[in-house]
């Protein structure tokens, strides 16, 4: 071999080496956060409480033991309806706002964002406050002679989650049906399918996998979320606060069976994935867009019923927001509201928690930052450098999609608490649960920027005699940096509400915003839990506001 | 600039794609080269190997002299036009222009000055402060060209620059590049599939096939003495009807005609003739060659010439194009005719390996 060609060898192995220690960063970062609490879980599942000795009782007592068995029972409910709910919502909203003209349709699809990127515990709460025993809305449908049942419980649940989840479908299905090739519509009406035969026999097959994709987002994060049944659900016990309660009980927590329930959730969703992948797979109608669909003018009563449905339907969703707002501003002494409107409850914040507000924002700004910086690079490795590891790593990023916050919340004290990597009770530890639990996010929607760049500008930049890491700052990062900014605004929102894995994890030192306001929510407390939420919410809106800003995909960057 | 070598290149994909099989060519300072062929025939491979974008398995790149197998890409000073443009989106025309003199840390005003000349010669005086998404496909390309000639590489890289442009723009095209190519006299390798433009713009041409050279030579040569039955029937329009050449002559079925250069060889052949070489007659005729009767199936009106299909009473079918012909011509869909298949026109190729005989 000669010099040059050793030399031209070092080169080529050092041109490799970035993206080689990313990978390895990577692989390692995944496999100590994410792999490592898993499967301490996992086995923690199987370990007897009593003797440590590998059993399958405790997969025996949740399935055999009725109060157990309910929990799985009341998941499974609370899945399938807030699912159903959210279809019954999405699919009418998306048809309409995307087969007819609908004015103001930009203020609709805003408002569905901020219903979905708003936290469900402040919905939760916001409806307590309306339909509780002693809501205004309870008492003012009652004078109309509407009688309710007790919002605390399933109907409360169900309530919730349709109007949270909603968005999902509604924005999937939406955007699916403005890309149905109309000519197909077209020839359906040729050989003789009138109107609604039309819409159920080719347009809904054609959008199916995106209704499906909606519908099992509504699924997984129904049976995941903790907040709201924690906090409506009275006595209506699920799986999700099943396992924080064994997890935390005083009387000696149960972290055996506390897994054993988380493991059954991961379960549940997994198969839910796979179902719906295979029913996709076989209907992947993949086509070149030539004509799109055209948008009709409805008149008189039909164009007035579609405006009201529509409308409707998103302002019920951002009703409890502009509650807790409202709220936020009435007087209050202590817990107890009174009339008129005062900062007293901000006053009352500021004095009180002012460490909870600053504690939200640094956790939530030091987790985007690692989430940025991983997710990007993690992304173009994915997209531009394809390798057996790199699939591997694609495919472990699928994980915290399925994983509810509780119980990565519980993986993180079992694989934590001692040894070497031992930091619970740090804010690290909430900072980097919520990293690894949004860092596939970024990874995601950084490969999908990447995918729409074309590999030929890059090269276009090196064929000038720009190195490899020349030409990914000069010319490949600025084209994805609005991507990367909208992408880091979604992953604030997300972090900055996060409640499930850091009510397992906070300390008093380390409590956030989210983790109060359940707090105060529990104790009465409805004045400070209004301020808080209304915080987290103006911090919510801004970050939406810049996603609508720099994404191009704007409402369906967040789905 | 600077001729190129490429010595047994060889290039596979896992598990059993040869890209590129023992490629050896030699492109003269100053060529203008073109790497024609089907796609898949290894062709974009090859032109990617001299970038440096595609590293070989083995063999050697020379460019001026140097060896440059183990040069990264950014180091080897070639000019590259992509298909899809590659322009960058986010920087002015001026500043895309100007993006490989920076690297090359060029003073400032040298590179007010080449920039300017680049955008003149690409014809795009005035559209320096522009940005990309205001130009049409065509002048992005004339930025892409400008970009890559500005730096003046020791070799132009053309990936099928001109294959995203409609007919009227890539005819347009393709001569500005050929004015600006011999204007630098800069070494220029191009890609393409467009056989058409491979012969109007080359000064020589490799056909590919499999990631195996078929034929190198200039133009006319490919297309009226095409070294194998491939370059034959890739490069222009081609008649191939089953034959049998022996020491006592060629044969076409019952027919036999001298052949002068058969130099030993005994075996099956297949003659290939050129539809315009091919006449048409109603009626015997007297024609030296070999003489064919058939009925007309299809006869297509180009503008620029007349065009048969013939079918003969064994089931072959040959097209002849006829320039200029007789109106009694004009009308004959479906009725007997014949042809004539002049010997001095015929090419041989051995049956079996499709080598010139």
């Amino acid at each position: 071999m000669t010099a040059a060609m050793a030399a031209g060898l070092r080169r080529r192995l050092a041109g490799l080496n970035i993206w080689t220690v990313v990978l390895a960063v990577a692989l390692i970062v995944v496999f100590i956060l994410l792999i490592n609490p898993l499967y301490n879980i996992l086995v923690a599942s199987f370990i007897d409480r009593k003797d440590g000795s590998f059993t399958l009782g405790n997969y025996g007592r949740i399935l055999g033991l009725g109060f157990y068995r309910s929990a799985l029972t009341n998941s499974l409910i609370i899945g399938f309806g807030g699912m159903i709910g959210a279809l019954v919502l999405g699919v009418p909203l998306a048809f309409l706002t995307s087969r007819f003209h609908i004015r103001g349709r930009t203020i609709v699809s805003t408002l569905a964002v901020l219903a979905l990127v708003s936290p469900p515990f402040i919905g939760a709460y916001s409806w307590i406050m309306m339909l509780g025993a002693n809501g205004w809305l309870r008492h003012l449908l009652a004078s109309v002679g509407i009688g309710l049942p007790s919002v605390f419980g399933i109907f409360g649940i169900l309530l919730v989650f349709t109007l949270k989840f909603y968005p999902f479908v509604f924005l999937l299905t939406a955007s699916a049906l403005s890309s149905v090739n109309r000519s197909l519509e077209d020839a359906g009406e040729n050989l003789g399918c009138g109107p609604y035969r039309r819409f159920f026999k080719i347009t809904l097959p054609l959008v199916f996998p995106a209704v499906s994709s909606g519908a099992l987002l509504a699924f997984v994060l129904s049976i995941a979320d903790f907040g709201t049944p924690q906090i409506i659900g009275g006595e209506f016990r699920v799986l999700s606060t099943e396992a924080y309660n064994l997890f935390t009980s005083e009387i000696g927590g149960n972290p055996g069976l506390a897994s054993t329930v988380s493991i059954i959730l991961i379960s549940i969703s997994l198969v839910f994935i796979i179902l719906q992948r295979q029913a996709v797979n076989r209907r992947n109608f993949a086509g070149s867009l030539i004509n799109r669909p055209e948008v009709k003018f409805l008149r008189g009563g039909k164009s007035v019923a579609a405006h009201a449905i529509c409308y409707g339907i998103v302002i019920a969703s951002s009703i409890p927001s502009i509650v807790v707002v409202v709220m936020s501003f009435r007087k209050t002494q202590g817990p107890v509201f009174h009339p008129g409107f005062s900062l007293s409850s901000y006053a009352r914040i500021i004095r009180e928690v002012p460490d909870v507000i600053t504690n939200s924002f640094l956790f939530s700004v030091s987790a985007v930052i690692l989430i940025v910086t991983l997710g990007t690079l993690v992304g173009y490795i994915l997209a531009r450098r394809q390798s057996f590891l790199s699939g591997t790593l694609d495919s472990i990023l699928m994980v915290p999609y399925i994983v509810p916050g509780v119980v990565l919340g519980i993986g993180f004290i079992v694989a934590f608490n001692t040894g070497r990597l031992a930091m619970t009770g740090t804010g690290l530890i909430i900072v980097l649960v919520i990293f690894i639990r949004r860092l596939p996010y970024a990874v995601r929607s950084s490969s999908s920027i990447l995918k729409q760049i074309s590999n030929s500008v890059e090269e276009a930049a090196i064929s000038l005699g720009a190195s490899p890491a020349r030409a990914f700052i000069k010319v490949t990062l600025p084209l994805m940096l609005p991507g990367i900014v909208a992408g880091a605004m979604m992953a604030f929102v997300t972090a900055i509400n996060e409640l499930s894995s850091s009510i397992i994890l906070y300390v008093g030192g380390t409590m956030t915003m989210p983790v109060r306001i359940y707090l105060s929510v529990l104790d009465g407390e409805f004045g400070t839990a209004a301020a808080l939420s209304t915080i987290l919410l103006t911090s919510t809106g801004i970050a939406v506001y810049f996603v609508f800003r720099y994404s191009s995909a704007k409402e369906n960057a967040f789905v | 600039m600077a001729s190129v070598e490429l010595k047994s290149i060889r290039k596979t994909y896992p598990p059993d794609v040869t890209a590129l099989d023992d490629v050896d060519l030699t492109i003269e300072t100053g060529e203008f080269f073109t790497l024609l062929g089907p796609s898949g025939c290894g062709k974009t491979t090859l032109l990617r190997t001299i970038a440096g974008f595609n590293i070989q398995d083995s063999g050697a790149v020379i460019v001026g002299g140097r060896q440059i197998d183990h040069v990264p890409a950014y180091r080897r000073d070639t000019g590259m036009v992509f298909q899809d443009y590659a322009i960058f989106p986010h920087m002015s025309v001026a500043d895309n222009v100007a993006f490989g003199l920076r690297n090359r840390k060029v003073p400032k005003d040298e590179i007010n000055e080449r920039v300017e000349k680049a955008l003149a010669m690409a014809r795009l005086e005035g559209f320096g402060h522009r940005l990309p998404s205001q130009l049409s496909g065509g002048q992005q390309q004339r930025v892409g060209l400008a970009r890559a000639m500005v730096i003046r590489p020791q070799v132009l890289l053309m990936d099928e620059p001109l294959s995203n442009l409609d007919a009227k723009l890539r005819i347009e095209l393709r001569e500005d590049i050929r004015g600006i190519q011999r204007e630098l006299g800069i070494t220029t390798v191009y890609v393409t599939h467009d056989q058409e433009e491979a012969l109007v713009i080359s000064d020589r041409i490799c056909v590919m096939e499999g990631g195996v050279v078929h034929h190198v030579g200039a133009p006319w040569e490919i297309y009226r003495q095409p070294k194998t039955r491939f370059v034959a029937g890739f490069v222009g329009a081609m008649n191939f009807l089953p034959g049998r050449l022996t020491s006592a002559g060629l044969a076409l079925g019952e027919q036999r005609l001298a052949w002068s250069k058969s130099n030993g060889y005994d075996g099956d052949v297949a003659i290939a003739i050129r539809p315009e070489d091919v006449t048409v007659q109603i009626g015997a005729a007297d024609v030296p060659g070999f003489g064919l009767a058939g009925r007309v199936v299809r006869i297509s009106f180009t503008g620029r010439d007349v065009q048969y299909t013939v079918e003969c009473a064994d089931g072959t079918s040959i097209d002849a194009h006829i320039a200029n012909p007789s109106p009694e011509l004009m009308d004959q869909t479906g009725n007997e005719i014949r042809l004539s298949l002049p010997v001095d026109r015929v090419i041989l190729f051995d049956k079996s390996s499709g080598q010139r005989v």
